[in-house]
C-alpha cells in the first residue's frame, strides 16, 4: 500500500488502486510484482529462439557454465537471432495492420532515400522488398547465419516496417480526442471498449446511443485509440490503467476487442461486468440492452471523479497539421516522445517529466500513444500524433518540409508490441536518433550490441537503450548532449 | 539456526537462483543486466545441478562439523556465533583453496581474479536470501533447524497415510533399494 505512489503519478489512479487492494481485487500490478524477478536468460537474450525443440538451450551469462547450445550456437548468434525474431514479428504485425500495402513499392522522400539505401547497400543485399520477410524466415529456420548477417537483416526489416507505415495515407487531416477520468463522472450507462473493434461498430453504437437520454449512454475506450467518425472514441485512461478503471465498477458492460489483455476477462468475471466480443456479432440494440440491464442492477459505488478531469485535443494526421504542431515559437528543436505504458516505470512519470523538461529547454514536443494521453491529462501543451502512425508520419512530414535536422530525437517510453520495436529500429536505420526506455534483450552479447551500433551508424542513426529502466534525467541528457 | 531447504519436487532447474545470486552478491551493479557487463564475471554462490530426471540447487550447508573450517589454514573461515553460519573473512583469505578441496558438496568456489574463495553465507545480513526470494516456484525455503523435527514428522505421517491407503495385508518393507 505504501508503494502505490510509485505505481502511477495520477492521484485518481492511486485512489482506485488502493480501493482495489482493499477489496482484494488483483490487478496487473499485483501480477507484475508476482512475476519478479523475470527470466534472466530471456532478459539477456540468452535463451535460444530457434525451434528445434531440443532445448530451450541457454547460455551462462557469467561465463563459467555452458557457452553454446546443443547445435553449437554461441551467445552472439543467440542474441542476434533473438533480435531478428523480434524484428520479424514486428514487420509481420505491421503488414497485418496494413494488408493492402503488402505489395506496394516503398518510396522514401529525399534525403531518407539515400539513408534507407545505405544499409542494404552496405550489406551488399538486394533492394528492400517483402522478400526480406522470406529471407528472415529462412535465416531463423536453422542457426547457420552469422550474427553480422542476422543484425543487418533485422535492420532491413526495421526499414520495411517504417516504409509500410509511411505508405498509409490518412483520409482526414485532424481528429478530435478526449481523455480523462472525468468521462466517468455522473450517472450514465457506460460501455467500455478494450482492444480493437471495427470502426463501423464504434460508429453504429455512437449513433444509436446519441438519441438515448435518462440515462445517457457513453462509450469509452480504456486506452486504445479507436477512430469513430471525426473523432476517436473518448478515452477514460491509458492502457496501463485499464484494469484499474474496470475495478472502479463504473462500467456496465465491456466490449473486448481483438488485442484485449487476457487478464481483463477474469477481472470482469470477478467484479461482475458483462463482456461482449465483437466476434459474437451482437447487434447494437443487443449491446445497448445488455448495458441497460447491467446498469439497472448496478450497486452504487463510492468512485465519483470530477467532471473537470477531461482533457481535449486534436490529433494531427496530415503533413501540414503535423508540421504546425511541431513548431515552438522561434525554436527549431523538436522532440518526439511517445509509446505505451510499461509497469517498469511509474505510470505517466517518464512522459510528463520529459515533456516539461524538454519544453523548458526550448523544444517543441509531440507525442503519441499512452505517453500523449498522460501529457494531455496534465495539460501540457504538446502536439498529438496518431497512436499507430505518429512517428513515421512526423518524420515524413519533416523530411518533405526540409526540417528533418530539427528533430533532436525520438523516445519510446515503452513498447506495447514487437511492431513498435521494429519501428524504432527502422527509424534508427534511417539515420535518426532513437531511444527505447525499457531494457532490450541484447545484454547477453557485447558483440551484438556493437554490431547493431555500427550498422546503424552507417546512415548516422542511433538506437539508445539501457541496462535498467531509464530515468527521465538520463533521457533528457541524451536529448540535449548526445 | 536457519538453513535453506529445498523442495525437490518444485525445482525446475531454471537457474534463476544462480543468476540473481551472481548479480546481487557477486557484482558491483547489483542488477542482472549490469552484472553481465562486469569483468570478472560475478560468481554465484549457489549452483543448480542435475539432469532431465530432476534438478537440485546446491549451496553451502553450513555443516555442523564443517571440514572446511578445519582445512582453512589462515582462519578466514569461521562459524558466526549468533547465526551458526560458516562465513569467510575475505581479508584473511589467501586464495589457497584448500577449503574447496575439502568441501564434501563442492560449493566453495575459487575466485582466481579476486584471489579468494567465495561461498554462500545465506545472505546473512539481508532480510532474506536472494535465492529464496527469487525462486519462481518457491522451491527454496528458509527453515529453522530446530523446526526440522516438525517437517520430518509431517513426512512420516504422509508416508504412513499413503501406506495405510494401499490397504493390503501382510508385511511391507520400504523401498530402500531404489
Amino acid at each position: 500500500m505504501e508503494t502505490i505512489h510509485f505505481k502511477t503519478v495520477d492521484p485518481v489512479s492511486q485512489d482506485l488502486l488502493r480501493d482495489a487492494s482493499q477489496k482484494g481485487i488483483g490487478l496487473n500490478w499485483e501480477r507484475y510484482e508476482k512475476q519478479q524477478p523475470q527470466d534472466g536468460f530471456l532478459r539477456l537474450g540468452l535463451c535460444c529462439p530457434y525451434g528445434c525443440m531440443q532445448g530451450p538451450c541457454r547460455i551462462d551469462p557469467f561465463g563459467r557454465g555452458t557457452q553454446s547450445g546443443i547445435c553449437g550456437l554461441d551467445r552472439d548468434g543467440m542474441v542476434a537471432a533473438f533480435l531478428l525474431r523480434l524484428s520479424l514479428q514486428g514487420a509481420l504485425e505491421t503488414m497485418a495492420l496494413h494488408p493492402g500495402l503488402c505489395n506496394a513499392e516503398i518510396a522514401w522522400p529525399a534525403p531518407l532515400a539515400s539513408k534507407a539505401a545505405a544499409v542494404p547497400g552496405e550489406t551488399g543485399g538486394q533492394p528492400l522488398s517483402l522478400a526480406e520477410i522470406l529471407e528472415s524466415i529462412r535465416m531463423l529456420a536453422r542457426p547457420s547465419a552469422a550474427p553480422e548477417t542476422l543484425i543487418r537483416q533485422a535492420i532491413r526489416l526495421g526499414l520495411l516496417g517504417v516504409g509500410l507505415r509511411g505508405q498509409a495515407k490518412p483520409e482526414s487531416a485532424v481528429r478530435g480526442i478526449r481523455v480523462g477520468y472525468g468521462l466517468l463522472a455522473g450517472e450514465a450507462i457506460r460501455i467500455g471498449v478494450t482492444g480493437r473493434i471495427p470502426q463501423a461498430t464504434a460508429e453504429a453504437l455512437l449513433k444509436e446511443a446519441a438519441g438515448l437520454k435518462n440515462p445517457e449512454v457513453h462509450l469509452v475506450s480504456l486506452g486504445d485509440w479507436i477512430p469513430a467518425g471525426e473523432n476517436y472514441l473518448p478515452i477514460a485512461c491509458t492502457s496501463g490503467e485499464a484494469e484499474t478503471v474496470l475495478s472502479s465498477g463504473k462500467l456496465n458492460l465491456l466490449i473486448a476487442g481483438d488485442g484485449t489483455d487476457p487478464g481483463v476477462l477474469p477481472l470482469c468475471g470477478k467484479i461482475k461486468v458483462s463482456v461482449i466480443s465483437p466476434a459474437n456479432n451482437a447487434g447494437t440494440a443487443e449491446i445497448l440492452k445488455r448495458a441497460r440491464n447491467a446498469f439497472d442492477r448496478r450497486i452504487t459505488d463510492a468512485f465519483t471523479p470530477e467532471t473537470a478531469l477531461i482533457a481535449e485535443g486534436r490529433v494531427s494526421l496530415g503533413n501540414n497539421n503535423v508540421l504546425s504542431v511541431l513548431k515552438n515559437g522561434a525554436s527549431a528543436r523538436i522532440a518526439l516522445i511517445g509509446g505505451a505504458d510499461t509497469l517498469l516505470h511509474s505510470l505517466g512519470h517518464l512522459p510528463t517529466e520529459l515533456a516539461k523538461a524538454l519544453r523548458a529547454e526550448d523544444h517543441a514536443v509531440a507525442s503519441w500513444g499512452d505517453a500523449a494521453l498522460w501529457m494531455m491529462k496534465q495539460d501540457l501543451p504538446i502536439g498529438v500524433l496518431d497512436a499507430q502512425e505518429g512517428p513515421p508520419t512526423a518524420v515524413r512530414a519533416l523530411t518533405e518540409a526540409g526540417r528533418l535536422p530539427s528533430l533532436m530525437g525520438i523516445c519510446f517510453t515503452g513498447l506495447r508490441n514487437s511492431r513498435e520495436f521494429t519501428l524504432a529500429l527502422g527509424l534508427a536505420a534511417l539515420g535518426l536518433k532513437v531511444l527505447i526506455a525499457t531494457p532490450l534483450p541484447l545484454w547477453g552479447s557485447e558483440k551484438v550490441r556493437a554490431l547493431l551500433r555500427e550498422n546503424l551508424a552507417v546512415a548516422g542513426g542511433i538506437l539508445a537503450h539501457f541496462d535498467h529502466p531509464v530515468r527521465p534525467d538520463e533521457i533528457l541528457d541524451w536529448f540535449l548532449r548526445s | 539456526m536457519k538453513v535453506i531447504g529445498v523442495h525437490m519436487d518444485r525445482c525446475t532447474g531454471c537457474k534463476t537462483c544462480e543468476l540473481y545470486c551472481g548479480a546481487e552478491r557477486g557484482s558491483e551493479g547489483k542488477t542482472l543486466l549490469a552484472a553481465v557487463q562486469e569483468t570478472p564475471f560475478p560468481q554465484p554462490r549457489i549452483r543448480v545441478e542435475g539432469g532431465p530426471e530432476g534438478a537440485f540447487p546446491l549451496q553451502c550447508r553450513h555443516c555442523l562439523q564443517a571440514p572446511c573450517l578445519d582445512a582453512c589454514l589462515t582462519g578466514a573461515l569461521r562459524r558466526e556465533e549468533k547465526s551458526g553460519m560458516v562465513i569467510i573473512q575475505e581479508d584473511r583469505c589467501i586464495g589457497c583453496w584448500t577449503c574447496t578441496a575439502f568441501c564434501p558438496y563442492g560449493v566453495i568456489y575459487p575466485s582466481p581474479e579476486r584471489k579468494i574463495a567465495v561461498k554462500c553465507d545465506r545472505c546473512l545480513y539481508m532480510e532474506k536470501p536472494v535465492c529464496v526470494d527469487v525462486c519462481p516456484t518457491r522451491a527454496l525455503e528458509v527453515v529453522e533447524l530446530e523446526g526440522i523435527e516438525e517437517l520430518l514428522r509431517e513426512k512420516r505421517q504422509k508416508t504412513t497415510k499413503a501406506m495405510a491407503e494401499m490397504g493390503n495385508e501382510g508385511i511391507r518393507l520400504l523401498d530402500l533399494g531404489r
